[in-house]
């Protein structure tokens, strides 16, 4: 072991860490390859359409309660007192919790307080839980309930949060951050500068809602623990609840085998998950508590409202001189922003920037990361100007892009990984037709973005690799697949480097007792993070087997000269099945183990470009997204199938950002105008446009972040589609978009505006 | 949550005995495919009755098809069989297009034309174009026997129907020889959607090219499904030209009366009733 100290950037933010590190981590960088690299459907896909899958709802235990979870009416309010004798008496309840009664808990009090309070936060918060027989008799218990409520001032907008006066939402202000970064003189610069482009921008919150929704089912093994959970990050789960109930971690196994996706949304333990543990402790039972549609929408996070001001500004041949982003962003009861001038910071080449996020809390649900979180906001304004930079400055869109294009991170100044954007600028542009694009105000738009995101991951991540006696191999980790491919991928690791058919490995992942520490499934780091300790745990057994294998086979003892092909051990013309070394060996086991070597220093930026053509009614304001052609560039890729899948859903997601969906809280009410998915409209497959995407150097590994040579790609998609849409709406109509989700109302309102 | 042990569900199995269990209870609560009460129940917006009377098996209802002059379309006609009928596609084209935009396709499986009707939403998509079409709504109880109601007198406010508490719909009825009916619907997005202003639009034109009838029915701007009786009388005896045109869109926010809701505004509703009025008559061929 050693130490060294590298630089993690992880959903946009960076920063140093030490990392202590393995030795034999340094592989040499994977060239040539014969399986990574090839459309290959997913190994568990079957399972997964056929509803085989066990997810954790489908998790049925001998006596299992089910449990509901009673939820304020009130954006604020004390909770003054609750009755739940009613609900107790009720045939079928065993256990009932809240405020009044979590004393009975004993030591886990503090614990459920903080879930269950007696101050509520927004619309949605937890007040009380009930674990009964079936979930109707839980459902029936919770009108059973008689709470009493005293309402208190609410806030639900960033700036009026941030007013003084204004209603507190947890003790100790609402300002939850304030980020202020600059390099150079932007009020020198805009001085001289010869175009100045200032813009407004508002953004709505928008929710998650992954197909599977968050869910938790909790039983006692022994004195061990158990919990199935549909979350991003087994391992942090087992922490969280090891903390919050004072059980060593060794007693505590977290199973997230299958997940229907998550988006950020379940990247810890959540407040439901420690509800199902303190029911699961009160009623000696195992408890599944399965959150419904309208609990996903109003109470699971969010990505935050922001209210945004940017100014550009270029000299006359369309150099950028200064970039100032101001943002105020909403982030709930205690939730989270992305940096959402992040993209400011680091897309383009300017000497002089200045940035700053006054971020507050807000009587609203916690909000919390949300793919690319603060880049898919941010972007939208800055691209928004960039394109009226363009215009004011008489210069092409794609060109003025070009033009300021960073040959290095402009904040660290570190070299990157890989750079290859001005390529997908021009593969989009050629694709989509840039060249046929005529004056603004047609009806028919297009438009186009740019995107840059960290997707290198990080240390530690563990894995290991073991051969069976009948000549298969089994990968175990404690990484979980949130619906990404990540199985398929890591098994055509392990079968790339072991050179054996897809189908003679198999991946087990998604239980912390099955497999070694992985890191949370986010900040697009799972292939760049778990894909080289795979790879290495696959060499390390190779290594240690034919070892083996040459005194098997008689030859030198350090198997220097024996190969593994396509399931043979070889040496010379000796051949061996792997079965039959297997065979040999009988119960013996060889486990080669893996891990996650350091960052190296380049920056391990992932960047895009996508383009969208719009066709836009001037009647009705509807908006048509014909088509986007989306261009990114993320190292190797590993299965160019999960890798489009990627892109496709980022795309209509983004989509659906962009003209769609809205989160919206009812002003007067803090109530939320649309929790359920009747109201929050996510675009349906009649919305999606037809995708187009390429990848620029598929198939060439990039140099300098990690020895596969692959980067993430999991957020990426999703950042530079709205902006592309916005940009080809605003140049179909020739208007000035300045909110988002751009509704046809709006549309109709900028219309109004720009005659 | 559904939670009702004490609901008892009646099912006929023939439109007689449905009349009966109708009778003896009038206070049931008629159930076709369920689309609209089971969410009714599911948020709690309705309770769940003592008395339910499930139509589903009342063969009758299902029917589909031509007699006489007109066409008959039985209550418990799923979306599915409109969109896929060759006489409802002859006869009456607007309704399938209508019947085709509700919902999603396991909505329009189960989903009924008898409910789209009864349930009386003014967002209901097949409601304005049976009000271009001039459609009977054929009613029927046990003591009476059936009652044909004309549609412009059916929706008589917010969600209230012409419908007595012992009658049922049997089916709709169409005549033939109607002009065609233009559907035109302005949803959130291009499936899935609640319509935040549908229109469907006949016109009956002279051998010289003036309108002799004209009949205009919204969805979505009102408490109920509405004709613009200003906007049709501003076209009819006139050819069918700017100035027509124009009158009638300038005659039409005095017909309709649209709200700001979840889905849209009352400022939005009117500018694209107006605008897809215009553009309808200025593209009318025929
Ligand atoms: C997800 C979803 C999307 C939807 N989208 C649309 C849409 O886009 N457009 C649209 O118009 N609607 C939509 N609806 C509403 C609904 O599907 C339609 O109104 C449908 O036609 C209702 O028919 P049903 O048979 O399911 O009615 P039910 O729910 O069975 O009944 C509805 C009402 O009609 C009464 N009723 C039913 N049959 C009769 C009868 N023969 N005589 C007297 N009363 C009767 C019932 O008592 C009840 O009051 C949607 C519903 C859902 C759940």
């Amino acid at each position: 072991m050693r130490i060294v100290r590298q630089t993690v950037e992880f959903e946009g933010r960076r920063r140093e860490k030490l990392e202590p590190v393995e030795e034999r981590v340094g592989l040499p960088l994977l060239e040539k390859t014969w399986l990574v690299g090839r459309p290959s459907p997913r190994v568990d896909g079957i399972p997964r359409v056929t509803g085989a899958a066990a997810y954790s709802t489908d998790v049925v235990l001998p006596g299992m309660l089910h449990a509901a979870i009673l939820r304020s009416p009130h954006p604020h309010a004390r909770v003054v007192h609750v009755d739940s004798s009613e609900a107790e008496r009720l045939p079928g309840v065993h256990a009932v919790i809240h405020s009044g009664n979590v004393q009975e808990l004993g030591p886990l009090a503090d614990q459920a307080r903080r879930t269950l309070g007696t101050t509520v936060h927004f619309v949605g918060d937890e007040v009380a839980a009930v674990a009964a027989d079936d979930p109707n008799v839980a459902a029936d218990a919770l009108r059973r309930i008689r709470v009493r409520y005293e309402p208190l001032p609410f806030v639900i907008d960033p700036v009026a949060a941030l007013e003084p006066g204004a209603p507190e939402v947890l003790p100790g202000g609402n300002r939850s951050g304030h980020e202020r970064r600059r390099r150079g003189d932007v009020d020198r610069a805009l001085k001289k500068a010869h175009v100045i482009v200032e813009r407004s921008l508002r953004t709505s919150p928008a929710v998650h809602h992954a197909m599977e929704p968050h869910a938790s089912v909790v039983a006692w093994d022994g004195d061990a623990l158990v919990v199935w959970d549909s979350t991003q990050h087994a391992y942090g789960v087992r922490r969280q609840i090891a903390d919050a109930l004072r059980l060593p971690l060794a007693s505590v196994r977290v199973v997230n085998r299958w997940i229907g996706g998550g988006f950020g949304a379940k990247q810890g333990m959540s407040a439901h998950t420690l509800i199902a543990a303190l029911l699961a402790i009160r009623s000696g039972r195992p408890v599944a508590l399965a959150l419904g549609r309208r609990e996903e929408g109003i109470a699971t996070g969010h990505r935050p409202a922001t209210v945004q001001r940017i100014t550009v500004a270029a000299d006359r041949g369309g150099r950028l001189v200064a970039l100032r982003h101001r943002a105020w962003v909403a982030v709930g009861a205690g939730g989270y922003s992305g940096p959402v001038t992040g993209p400011t910071r680091d897309l383009y080449a300017c000497p002089n920037v200045e940035t700053e996020e006054l971020v507050a809390y807000t009587h609203a649900g916690p909000a919390c990361a949300f793919r690319g979180p603060g880049f898919v906001e941010g972007t939208v304004a800055l691209e928004l100007a960039m394109d009226e930079l363009a215009g004011r400055l008489g210069l092409d869109p794609a060109q003025l892009r070009l033009l300021n294009e960073a040959k290095r991170d402009p904040d660290s100044n570190a070299v990157y990984a890989r750079k290859r954007l001005g390529e997908c600028i021009e593969t989009g542009a050629r694709l989509i037709g840039w060249k046929g694009r005529g004056p603004a105000g047609s009806g028919r738009g297009l438009g186009m973005a740019l995107e840059v995101w960290g997707a290198g991951g990080w240390p530690p991540a563990y894995a290991t690799c073991a051969l069976q006696r009948d000549g298969t191999f089994l990968v175990s980790t404690g990484t979980q697949d949130i619906g990404t491919g990540t199985t398929t991928m890591l098994a055509l690791v392990a079968a790339e480097e072991l050179h054996v058919p897809l189908s003679r490995v198999r991946v087990v992942l998604g239980d912390t007792a099955a497999g070694p520490y992985a890191p949370v499934s986010a900040g697009s780091a799972t292939v760049p993070t778990m894909a080289p300790a795979v790879r290495h745990a696959a060499s390390e057994c190779r290594r240690q087997l034919l070892e083996v294998a040459g005194q098997v086979l008689g030859l030198e003892p350090d198997g220097a000269r024996v190969t593994l092909e396509n399931g043979h051990v070889k040496a010379g013309r000796k051949r061996l099945p792997l079965a039959s070394l297997g065979d040999q060996l009988g119960d013996h086991e060889i486990i080669g183990r893996g891990a996650r070597g350091p960052n190296p220093q380049a920056q391990a930026s992932v960047f895009g470009a996508q383009f969208a053509e719009v066709e836009c009614d001037r009647g009705t304001g509807s908006v048509h997204v014909r088509r986007i052609v989306a261009v990114h560039d993320c190292g190797r890729l590993i299965d160019p199938l999960t890798a489009g899948a990627q892109i496709e859903g980022g795309v209509i997601q983004g989509l659906g950002y962009a003209l769609l969906e809205e989160g919206t809280l009812h002003a007067p009410s803090g109530r939320p105008l649309a929790a359920d998915l009747h109201d929050y409209r996510i675009a349906t497959a009649m919305d999606a446009p037809e995708i187009e995407h390429r990848f620029v150097g598929a198939g060439e590994p990039a140099h300098g972040c990690n020895h596969v040579g692959a980067l993430g790609l999991g957020e990426p998609p999703i950042i530079p589609t709205a902006p592309a849409i916005a940009n080809a709406v605003a140049h179909a109509l020739a208007i000035r978009p300045d909110e988002t989700p751009m509704t046809p109302d709006r549309i109709l309102r900028w219309i109004a505006e720009a005659t | 949550m559904i939670h009702a042990s004490t609901t008892a569900i009646t099912r006929p199995r023939s439109l007689d005995e449905a009349l009966a269990a109708l009778e003896k209870s009038p206070g049931a609560v008629l159930l076709a495919g369920g689309t609209d009460l089971m969410v009714a129940w599911n948020a709690g917006e309705r309770h769940l009755p003592e008395r339910v009377v499930d139509l589903w098996s009342v063969p009758e209802l299902a029917t589909i098809g031509v007699a006489g002059d007109a066409l008959h379309v039985g209550a418990l006609a799923t979306h599915s069989r409109i969109v896929g009928s060759p006489e409802v596609r002859a006869h009456a084209p607007a309704l399938a297009e209508a019947s085709r935009t509700v919902g999603a396709a396991q909505i329009q499986n189960r989903g009924t034309i008898g409910g789209n009707i009864a349930n009386a939403s003014p967002a209901g998509d097949t409601l304005p174009v049976l009000l271009a079409m001039d459609a009977t709504i054929v009613v029927a109880s046990r003591a009476r026997g059936e009652r044909p109601v004309p549609a412009d007198a059916f929706w008589t406010a917010y969600r209230r129907t012409a419908l007595a508490p012992e009658e049922l719909i049997v089916r709709v009825e169409i005549a033939r020889d109607r002009p065609q009916v233009l559907f035109r619907k302005v949803g959130t997005r291009r499936a899935q959607a609640i319509a935040k202003v549908s229109m469907a639009l006949s016109l009956r034109r002279s051998a010289g090219g003036a309108v002799e009838d004209a009949r205009i029915a919204w969805g979505s701007v009102a408490p109920t499904p509405v004709r613009a009786r200003r906007a049709e009388d501003a076209l009819r005896g006139k050819p069918l030209d700017a100035a027509s045109i124009g009158a009638a869109c300038a005659a039409l926010p005095q017909d309709i009366s649209p709200i700001d809701d979840i889905r849209s505004t009352r400022e939005y509703r009117l500018h694209v009733a107006m605008a897809i009025l215009r553009r309808a008559l200025s593209g009318w061929v025929g």
